[in-house]
């Protein structure tokens, strides 16, 4: 051993606990302190499992994809919600993200199908149509699959960029001849779809309105 | 309304702070550069989460912290009640909570309402004219606390329109960011409009009172969306700055800005028929700051049903004497509570009942007879 006093000789990888703390923390709403929680309870529960978070995570990282009709997140061509049969097809929904989703499911209220932009057209972080899931709407809206659509409901965010977002994707429809509908935005300034109550939800489906 | 205490943690160069107010007058005693004004940027905080002149947010936090955090007890005698407010800062968000309760803006403004004289302040009448929509907006804010998200939404779709015009967007795309535009701008002017018509009396006859001789005052809020319709309800207003962003489309594409909207408007004071930055000599521009102020307190006071909590930033040596005695006597005349920051005690009117505090070097000690 070339190292053969006391003083440990340098490292040959990063520190595998740090290197934990720090992927953890990339996490949204995960800070330094929660991300080391995390990895002393990841490493204090033991190896069975650690393989069987990260063989989790590796699954559905792999087998986790867009929908190819709605963009919703699924493990197959299609997710459950285009598959089921009972869903009304004459209505889409357009939200921003896949929690925007969730929460409309949430309340029951829709019975329609859905299609998700991924992320709103926002000039200042250099976001633009193309970058979101737009065109992915207009094409799926030309196939002879998607011709009973008879209602596009906008449910963006209320933001300033969500509120564009909607105008826009108003303008890129016009051609198409389907009524466009707004959500009320019953909700407070500034606050997202994700976080509103069930009933507030229902509401804002309610008072929607043609723009 | 009245502030009882207040605990800065992380505040500016503020580290930890607490302190009681006295129900009528609290005076900071302190060198410039020591934190007077920092306290009273902290309440002002509060009251209408902005700073006293626009910094970005780190500035706010101490040095080295994450987060500042200001927490004030206030009560009103007009409802009876007393209220806990806390705003928590940090580099990109902000918390507030309302007696230990998470809240939104809308029911954390209006909460506390507190208006504030500066030394920037007596640059009003002869500055930019962002200094009289600052003007304007705080004053606003204060009676219909919606004003501020509005004027946030109008400020954010400007920078964004702004930003599609140097990247050569498509038109559909501008003209998606325009129809947001003009609707929030609407909302603004007509704000702003109405709350000019009801400053011109109040102001007019506080000027008067002040300033002997007065000349004529006439005061105008002066939009580049000119007044083509009688009605200047927000719907018209909209469709006005609608009709003015299109046009001037190809011209602001140019230029790479937006030309028209409420963020080119002014607050316009006349002498006469002349504008008063031409026209005022020095002690009758510090009449009119001085005649603004007093109009808007009034004004807010009238609203609440009681004066609103004054915070005055070493005023009185920028007031010239007559000036600084007619403010005193009409805050005396309010009977509400005054915090005050000086570098003279001599140069302050302190009534029985007057806290003192001495501010030096981010620390706060009471004098005995404040404790
Ligand atoms: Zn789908």
């Amino acid at each position: 051993m070339a190292n053969s006093d006391s003083t440990p000789g340098p490292r040959s990888g990063p520190d595998p606990i740090l290197r934990l703390v720090q992927v953890l923390g990339r996490l949204p709403g995960i800070g330094e302190k929660t991300a080391t929680r995390l990895a002393f309870f990841i490493l204090r529960t033991g190896l069975g499992y650690a393989e069987e978070l990260a063989q989790a995570v590796l699954d559905a990282a792999r087998k986790v994809r867009f929908c190819s009709r709605c963009m919703n997140l699924t493990d197959e061509e299609f997710c459950s919600i285009c598959r089921d049969a009972r869903r009304e097809i004459g209505v889409i929904c357009v939200v921003e993200t896949v929690p925007d989703l969730r929460a409309i499911e949430r309340s029951h209220e829709f019975r329609g199908r859905y299609h998700v932009l991924h992320g709103a057209i926002a000039p200042l972080e250099g976001v633009g149509p193309d970058q979101i899931k737009l065109r992915e709407l207009l094409l799926r809206l030309s196939t002879p699959e998607e011709s009973g659509v008879k209602e596009i409901i906008i449910a963006t965010n209320p933001s300033v960029d969500g509120e564009a977002t909607a105008l826009y994707l108003k303008r890129m429809l016009a051609p198409l001849g389907i009524r466009t509908t707004r959500i009320a935005s019953g909700m407070p300034i500034g606050g997202d779809f994700e976080y509103a109550d069930p009933a507030t939800i229902s509401q804002a489906l309610a008072g929607r309105r043609d723009i | 309304m009245r502030i009882l205490a207040a605990e800065l943690s992380d505040f500016r160069n503020f580290e930890e702070v607490a302190l009681r107010f006295s129900a009528s007058r609290t005076v900071l005693v302190g060198a410039n550069g020591q934190g007077k004004t920092n306290l009273l940027e902290a309440l002002y905080m509060v009251a209408g989460l902005r700073p006293l002149r626009p910094v970005p947010r780190a500035e706010l936090i101490r040095h080295a912290a994450r987060r500042a955090k200001v927490r004030v007890s206030i009560t009103s005698e007009h409802s009876g009640l007393t209220h806990e407010l806390e705003l928590e800062l940090f580099k990109t968000t902000r918390r507030l909570e309302k007696d230990h309760k998470r809240c939104d803006t809308q029911s954390f403004l209006g909460t506390f309402v507190a208006v504030a004289f500066t030394p920037d302040d007596l640059q009003l009448t002869k500055g930019s004219p962002e200094l009289r929509r600052r003007f304007l907006d705080r004053a606003i804010l204060n009676a219909q606390p919606s004003h501020l998200g509005n004027a946030l939404r109008y400020a954010q779709a400007l920078k964004g329109r702004n930003r599609l015009l140097a990247q050569d967007a498509s038109d559909d795309l501008l003209s998606s960011y325009d129809e947001v535009l003009a609707k929030e701008g609407a909302k603004l002017m007509a704000a702003r409009e109405s709350y000019v018509r009801a400053l011109e009396p109040v102001l007019t006859e506080i000027f008067e009172h002040i300033a002997q001789p007065a000349p004529r005052l006439v005061v105008r809020y002066s939009s580049t969306v000119p007044p083509e319709v009688e009605s200047r309800s927000p719907d018209a207003l909209e469709a006005l700055l609608s009709s003015l962003l299109e046009k001037r489309r190809t011209h602001d594409r140019h230029r790479r800005s937006t030309s028209v909207g409420p963020h080119r408007d002014d607050l316009e004071l006349f002498f006469d028929d002349r504008p008063v930055k031409m026209r005022a000599s020095q002690g009758q521009h510090r009449a009119l700051v001085l005649a603004l102020k007093l109009a808007e307190i009034r004004m807010v006071t009238e609203r609440l049903g009681e004066p609103p909590v004054l915070l005055l930033d070493d005023i009185s040596s920028e007031l010239d004497r007559e000036r600084s005695r007619q403010l005193f006597e009409a805050v005396e005349a309010l009977r509400g509570q005054v915090i005050l920051s000086t570098t003279d005690e001599r140069q302050v009117p302190a009534p029985p009942g007057t806290y003192f505090y001495d501010v030096s070097q981010g620390r706060v000690s009471p004098r005995p007879s404040s404790a």
